[in-house]
């Protein structure tokens, strides 16, 4: 055998084991099949909130709804107050009814409220002024669940928590809100993580609406301290999946 | 004595034929052979030793040695042939068969695929004539089905979330060898985006492809220059995406029913490519923004009568159009897994976060109460119990953290024992129950809080990362047969067996859920819909 002849030989060896190497690294199968499940689709729901509140009376009813906020950051909405600055005098608060509504088609783990703030300030108008009195320090404040006629109570949240009603005004409690539940996350009123747990806080649609009745007031035994003297508070609601 | 040579020669050459003929007991060619030998060497031995010996009288007769030596390779040839040449009888009478026609026919391997009840076929109608059945349209008898359809999904919870959604929390696909041929491996894998032509007549061979070409709509999204791929009857052609090579962005969002292509080898159609013809972005699957997952669009159906939807929100993402990159926030927040459970109901998780123990998918349960037997005292209570719950749509791992809710009432209780799809009973100890004495009714939500944890931050197993991992041809996932909970045997000579055999169909569920990071706000992706499919390939 020549030396050419060889070296052919040897190279059409190489080029064989080069090939083996590389198709044995995927079977390249004679017989072979697909099939494709298309088009599976996965839906996400809504959670969308809803509060309605009318005067103890029934009167002058307020919608407000997350979804008519600002697209950004969206689901988010600034309505007008629930308390109107009316006039109050020595233990006799006012209240409001309110009803809280899950307009979307999820259940809510966590129903949250809170009072990021409260700003004392001087009644517009009012020809005395108490000399030291703090309105966001001494007024009472309540918040009382009840069935939807707003009359029979289910569970008091604040000032105690418990079932039925809540107990009598108690002096300062609108402060003492205040500084426990100011701010979201971790101050949460109603919650999953609460007792008694409760892993649906506020089910779907009207007919699972929660009803409250929340009253702040000036403490009956004022002594003239709180005259003129106003509190500026928001109140913020917060549901989640 | 020469003459006497010859004679001899002719009489053993007899003999040789007679006995290679007649003897059982020999190999015949062995027993010919060797006779000629010792008959020649006898004949030459004899005939060289006369002639040293033989006087001129005798020298004549080499002229008939060599004529004898002519007779004898006749014989030899005609002994040789006879005998090797077949075994017919030479007599008045005979016999004779043949063997005419004989036919060598290649098996089959096809598959089918019965998801949630329909099946489709990798041939036949609709395919595209390569033994691959890319989906099909609707109403087409060989559609595939999709492999899940989820209604009202909420972040963090298992399918049926709160008990409020319209159908089955996973899917069920089961394949099937239809073949003769066993098949050697089969894979789960992720479709590149992908369509079918929409054309009524097939273009002609020979004449250039237009500058964009009518599909059906488009699952994922294809950009600019990517490599789209006409696949029909086994036969290929690629285009460019785009209308140049100066095209840059977008070119066809999911749903588009036209892709522009351009810049095609070979130049002009070298197939008739028609209806059914496969039409796939063979760039696609490179990030989350071109997956075949695509988010395909607001809801317009609330997913509770009454409720808001997807439409009413102007704070969801707004699906990409035009040349908008999408995003596919959904398709990146949807937890997937793929878990078999065999015909004697063991599992293994193919797909999704394995669970610890190894034997599940960590797939978060979301069953109702059947049976009331908790207890009702509000201490801690290591009594263990059988709950009887709705068919589990996913898994649960022995000591995962349950909770059982009713309205105000709630119970949380720890899993005494794995429990997997399609059980219907939970064994569970340790169970608290508040208030004190609270029952539960069959509107009991039960939900496994673990399972829900551990999703909820887990984006490896999201349907985006799936796309872009398990593509076609790079990470198709093997699916060895389960041999016990947790375990497959990898060295199985073959994974789906031909049709009518033990292991010729296998069974496979498929669910997702959201994940919920924490301290993530999702209202992006609240009402919105996306779009996947997934590939099951069968190799011989």
């Amino acid at each position: 055998m020549s030396l050419a002849t060889l070296k052919k030989a040897l190279l059409s060896i190489m080029v064989v084991g080069f090939i083996s190497s590389v198709t044995v690294i995927r079977t390249d199968a004679v017989f072979s099949n697909e099939i494709k499940n298309p088009g599976s689709t996965v839906s996400t729901g809504t959670l969308t909130l809803e509060t309605n509140w009318t005067d103890s009376s029934g009167n002058n009813p307020h919608t407000c709804r997350s979804i008519d906020g600002p697209a950004s950051p969206g689901n988010t909405v600034t309505c007008s107050p629930m308390f109107t600055n009316a006039i109050e005098y020595p233990g006799s608060p006012q209240s409001i009814h309110l009803t809280v509504v899950n307009t979307g088609s999820e259940a809510a783990s966590a129903l949250d409220m809170w009072m990021p703030s409260c700003s004392d300030g001087i009644t517009t108008g009012s020809p005395v002024v108490g000399l030291d009195g703090s309105a966001c320090g001494l007024d009472t404040f309540s918040i009382q669940e009840t069935a939807s006629d707003f009359s029979t109570p289910v569970a008091c949240w604040w000032p105690a928590r418990a079932a039925g009603s809540c107990p009598g005004a108690i002096d300062g409690a609108l402060g003492v809100f205040k500084a426990n539940y100011n701010a979201y996350p971790g101050t949460k009123l109603y919650s999953y993580t609460s007792t008694p747990a409760q892993a649906v806080a506020l089910g779907i649609g009207a007919a699972n609406a929660r009803y409250f009745v929340i009253s702040v007031g000036v403490p009956a035994d004022d002594n003239g301290a709180l005259q003129g003297r106003s509190a500026l508070f928001p109140l913020q609601f917060h549901i989640e999946s | 004595m020469r003459t006497q040579a010859h004679r001899f020669a002719l009489a053993a050459t007899a003999l040789t034929a007679f006995v290679g003929a007649e003897s059982p007991r020999f190999g015949p060619v062995g027993f010919l052979v060797g006779l000629f030998a010792v008959s020649g060497a006898i004949a030459f031995g004899w005939n060289w030793w006369e002639g040293r010996h033989a006087g001129p009288e005798t020298k004549s007769a080499a002229k008939s040695f060599v004529q004898t030596k002519r007779i004898l390779m006749a014989v030899m040839a005609l002994g040789v042939a006879s005998y090797v040449g077949g075994h017919a009888t030479l007599a008045t009478f005979s016999a004779e068969t043949s063997n005419e026609n004989s036919t060598a026919s290649s098996g089959t391997l096809t598959m089918s695929d019965t998801s949630n009840a329909t099946t489709c076929a990798s041939f036949g109608a609709g395919t595209s004539a390569d033994n691959v059945n890319s989906g099909g349209r609707s109403p087409n008898s060989n559609y595939c089905a999709a492999a899940i359809t989820l209604t009202n999904l909420a972040p963090g919870v298992g399918a049926s979330a709160l008990g409020v959604n319209t159908v089955a929390g996973m899917g069920k696909i089961v394949l099937k060898n239809t073949g003769s041929s066993d098949g050697r491996f089969l894979y789960l894998l992720a479709p590149y985006v992908n369509t079918t032509l929409n054309v009524g007549s097939p273009y002609t061979v020979g004449v250039a492809p237009p500058s964009s070409v009518p599909v059906f709509p488009v699952r994922g999204t294809v950009m600019a220059q990517d490599n789209i791929v006409f696949s029909y009857s086994g036969v290929t052609q690629t285009c460019k995406a785009g209308a140049s090579a100066a095209s840059t962005g977008v070119q066809a969002q999911g749903g588009a029913t036209s892709i522009p292509i351009y810049g095609c080898s070979p130049a002009t159609w070298n197939y008739a490519y028609g209806a059914n013809t496969r039409v796939y972005d063979s760039s696609s699957d490179t990030s989350n923004a071109n997956t075949e997952c695509y988010d395909s669009g607001k809801t317009t159906t609330a997913g509770v009568v009454g409720a808001t939807k997807g439409t009413d929100l102007d704070f969801n993402e707004v699906p990409a159009t035009g040349t908008t990159s999408p995003t596919n926030g959904l398709c990146q927040a949807l937890y997937m897994w793929v878990q078999e459970q065999d015909s004697t109901g063991m599992n293994y998780c193919f797909f999704g976060q394995t669970s610890t123990d190894g034997s599940q998918c960590v797939a978060p349960i979301n069953s109702t109460f059947v049976s009331n037997d908790l207890p009702t005292a509000n201490t801690f209570d290591t009594t263990t119990t059988t709950i009887t719950v709705s068919t589990l749509t996913g898994n649960v791992q022995k000591n995962d953290h349950l909770t059982i809710s009713d309205g105000p009432n709630t119970a949380t209780c720890v899993a005494n024992a794995a429990a997997y799809i399609n059980d219907t009973t939970i064994s569970v100890k340790s169970c608290h129950s508040y208030p004190a004495g609270a029952t539960f009714t069959s509107n009991a939500i039960v939900r496994d809080t673990d399972a829900e944890g551990l999703v909820d931050n887990d984006a490896t197993h999201s349907i985006s990362n799936f796309d872009t991992t398990y593509k076609p041809q790079l990470g198709e996932i093997p699916l060895p047969p389960v041999t016990s909970n947790g375990n497959v045997n990898t060295n199985a000579a073959y994974q789906l067996t031909h049709a009518g055999s033990s292991l010729d169909t296998r069974t496979f569920y498929i669910g997702v859920c959201m994940i919920a990071p924490s301290s993530t706000a999702q209202n992006n992706l609240q009402g919105e819909t996306a779009t996947f499919g997934l590939t099951w390939h069968l190799d011989q």
